[in-house]
């Protein structure tokens, strides 16, 4: 264990609704403790760090990650993907139910939330919405929200059944949880490869039309409507969708949602050459939805950043474009991404509020605070440092990503929880 | 090693135009070689190919077969249906093991799209494909464009409809970026259902009817209907695709022109076109035949020298 008295020297402060935002002061954090703001003069007694340079936030949160465990351990372990989140600068994740099997019952949610204990990152639980993920009956997430599951989601799976979706965003309302859901209607999607566009057409592949995901969009707001409850559109893809909630927000209805780093910075064009790590569900979009979800990140309407973290082994990745596995990492990079190609686009402050305030409001889980004896959870990181990106410094088991290899700024420096 | 700008042939998205000029003015050549007695030349004496067919193919895999043997090449034939692929091998490890008895160049086809794509950047060899899923056919394209030069004497110019199911062909995209890249006007005909929406993208026309896109071409090229390939129904029935775009020669006698008729082969005869217009004189589709064979020599020839 290192020195319980940390004293953070000459550090900015990022938390957009605190009296201290963009003030240049120290931090001094005893037994994970936030004991007092102000200058504060070093001491043999404190571990100082010289953090002049570098900024600090609450902790980060990604809402969605896909950590492969139990089921597919060869891909991502509870412990590695934790290690991934850590390094990333992420003190909380929420864990997708996309397991083997899948978690539908309290005691995977319980086995998954032990295995987060003492790793430095909270793991919080998403069960699925129905047993076995199978679109058919409701799973019993009233257990699993006693045993600590916020938020139940069928994951990649679109919820065919109109009538599931009603009676679970109903069933929830008791204990006031959310209903996370992946827009798709397959029966337009069906042998769609990428996005529809130039680009499809450019390389013979079928296109995933737009419409597939702002019809579902739709049709789920017409069903919150008609339910109340909260809903949470993970995953948007396309400028009709974010008109679609941009509307449903303004009429009231509690729905929030989220983008993936990846689709706010990589269009359809990265397939150029049927490159398996831009393959991902659902899929890259071209430019006008790329400036549509920018847009909707800056003005409120997307609530959430997400890495959508997706370990895959290489034996799924290295094969024709048709039989690879989507999906692609992240957590550990995501900071950095934004910082490499997106701060110029989405300022600091919206994007923290992504990844901090917003998720865990969406979640309804409590948000920390930068305060005199508050909990330090706390997340540092510098703009400015340079770094690259390799195998060796990925902490994830897996390593599908575009970036591996590349040259990135901004990185997350040190995590406290 | 090539005379091409590319060491393979992945598609006709990427070579250039001068690269299709030198393929035909290679093809002329080999063209006048195999109507001689002596059909065969020595150019790839000492050049081992590998044909990998993990699609089922009679036409082109002949074609090619004939176009090594002739250039004198040592030939190796592979078809999934008898391969290890069935047992669970990965391409690249399939493709790896054949190179290992030192193999110079790989004709592949293949039913995934940017299949040869991906080999092409994993393994040492050449590749040609020879039809890769739904991306494309180059040789075939190449093929088509020779024949529509040797029988209208440019491609420059001319106005060229491709009919039937253009979403699931690799034939017409190949077509398509051959053609424009010579400066022929290129028009897409078939069932809405099987253009894909941005087609006019790649610079097209498009037109639904086919009575006025016979009236507007020069060359109707009619795509065999290939319901293998198509995942769900994207017409009613065969016989109402042939009523809507089915052509026979009734309709080529109103025409107040002359068309040439082209075909990649096998035809369902009755069903694009009907017998009487297969066997008649607007017919180019056995001369696409024969010149597959003179422009698959000249690609092999082009790649290896």
């Amino acid at each position: 264990m290192s020195n319980p008295k940390i004293l953070l020297k000459k550090v900015l402060i990022i938390e957009p609704n605190s009296e201290y935002h963009r003030e240049i002061t120290d931090i001094l954090i005893e037994d994970g403790i936030i004991t007092e703001i102000g200058e504060i003069e070093s001491n043999d007694l404190f571990e100082t760090i010289d953090a002049e340079g570098s900024m600090i936030s609450m902790g980060w949160m990604d809402m969605r990650v896909n950590f492969c465990d139990p089921g597919d351990e060869h891909k991502e372990t509870l412990a590695s993907g934790t290690a991934a989140a850590k390094a990333g600068g992420f003190t909380a994740v929420a864990v997708m139910p996309n397991t083997e099997p899948v978690t539908d019952h309290k005691s995977q949610i319980e086995y998954i939330q032990n295995r987060g204990e003492g790793s430095g990152v909270k793991l919080w639980v998403i069960g699925t919405l129905s047993l076995g993920a199978e679109g058919q009956e409701l799973s019993e997430m009233y257990d699993m929200h006693l045993a600590g599951a916020k938020a139940f989601s069928d994951v990649g799976k679109p919820i065919s059944k109109s009538g599931l979706l009603v009676r679970a965003l109903q069933y929830i309302q008791p204990f006031n949880s959310r209903i996370l859901v992946h827009c798709e209607d397959k029966s337009i999607s069906a042998g769609g490869r990428m996005h529809e566009g130039n680009m499809s057409v450019s390389l013979g592949l079928k296109g995933i039309p737009p419409l597939a995901e702002s019809i579902a969009i739709a049709r789920d707001i017409e069903i919150l409507r008609y339910t109340g409850g909260k809903l949470h559109i993970s995953r948007v893809t396309t400028l009709q969708g974010v008109e679609l909630i941009k509307k449903a927000k303004q009429e009231g209805l509690d729905i929030t949602a989220d983008v993936t780093i990846h689709h706010l910075i990589q269009s359809d064009e990265s397939l150029h050459d049927f490159d398996t790590n831009f393959k991902l569900s659902p899929p890259l979009r071209s430019d006008e939805h790329i400036n549509a979800l920018i847009d909707a990140v800056n003005n409120g309407v997307i609530d959430c950043i997400v890495s959508d973290h997706t370990p895959e082994n290489i034996e799924n990745k290295e094969v024709e474009f048709e039989y690879a596995s989507p999906g692609v990492i992240g957590i550990q990079i995501l900071y950095s991404l934004y910082q490499t190609y997106l701060s110029d686009k989405i300022t600091l402050e919206q994007f923290i509020t992504c990844i901090t305030v917003n998720p865990r409001k969406t979640m309804g889980i409590d948000i920390p605070k930068i305060a005199l004896e508050e909990k330090a959870e706390l997340t540092l990181f510098n703009p400015n440092i340079a770094y690259i990106f390799d195998s060796k410094s990925n902490k994830s088991l897996s390593n599908n990503s575009p970036y591996i290899g590349k040259q990135l700024t901004g990185k997350a420096i040190k995590t406290f929880f | 090693m090539s005379q091409l700008s590319q060491p393979h042939l992945l598609g006709i998205k990427n070579i250039t135009t001068s690269d299709i000029r030198k393929i035909f003015e290679t093809a002329d050549n080999f063209k006048q070689v195999i109507n001689r007695p002596i059909k065969k030349v020595p150019s790839l004496r000492d050049i081992t190919i590998a044909n990998l067919f993990f699609e089922n193919s009679t036409r082109t895999r002949i074609s090619f077969e004939l176009a090594e043997k002739r250039l004198s090449a040592d030939v190796l034939n592979f078809s999934a249906s008898n391969s290890s692929v069935s047992k669970g091998e990965t391409l690249i490890d399939t493709v790896n093991n054949i190179l290992a008895m030192k193999v110079d160049i790989v004709v592949m086809r293949h039913q995934a799209p940017g299949a040869c794509v991906f080999l092409s950047k994993h393994i040492e060899a050449q590749i040609v494909n020879a039809g890769d899923g739904t991306h494309e056919h180059p040789t075939q394209a190449l093929l088509d464009a020779y024949s529509i030069r040797e029988r209208l004497g440019d491609v420059e110019g001319k106005k060229v409809v491709i009919v039937g199911d253009i979403m699931h062909s690799r034939v017409a995209l190949s077509n398509i970026y051959c053609l424009k890249k010579l400066g022929a006007e290129v028009m897409v005909c078939g069932p809405s259902t099987l253009i894909p929406k941005f087609i006019e993208s790649l610079g097209v026309k498009i037109e639904t009817n086919l009575r006025k896109a016979l009236e507007w071409c020069d060359v109707a090229n009619m795509l065999r209907i290939q319901l293998e390939r198509q995942d769900i129904k994207y017409f009613p029935s065969l016989r109402e695709y042939t009523m809507m775009y089915g052509l026979n020669l009734k309709m080529l006698e109103n025409l107040n022109k002359e068309i040439v008729i082209m075909h990649p082969g096998p035809i369902n005869r009755g069903v694009e076109i009907t017998s009487d217009i297969a066997d008649s004189e607007h017919s180019i589709i056995l001369d696409q035949v024969e010149n597959g064979v003179a422009v698959r020599m000249a690609v092999l020839y082009l790649l290896a020298s």
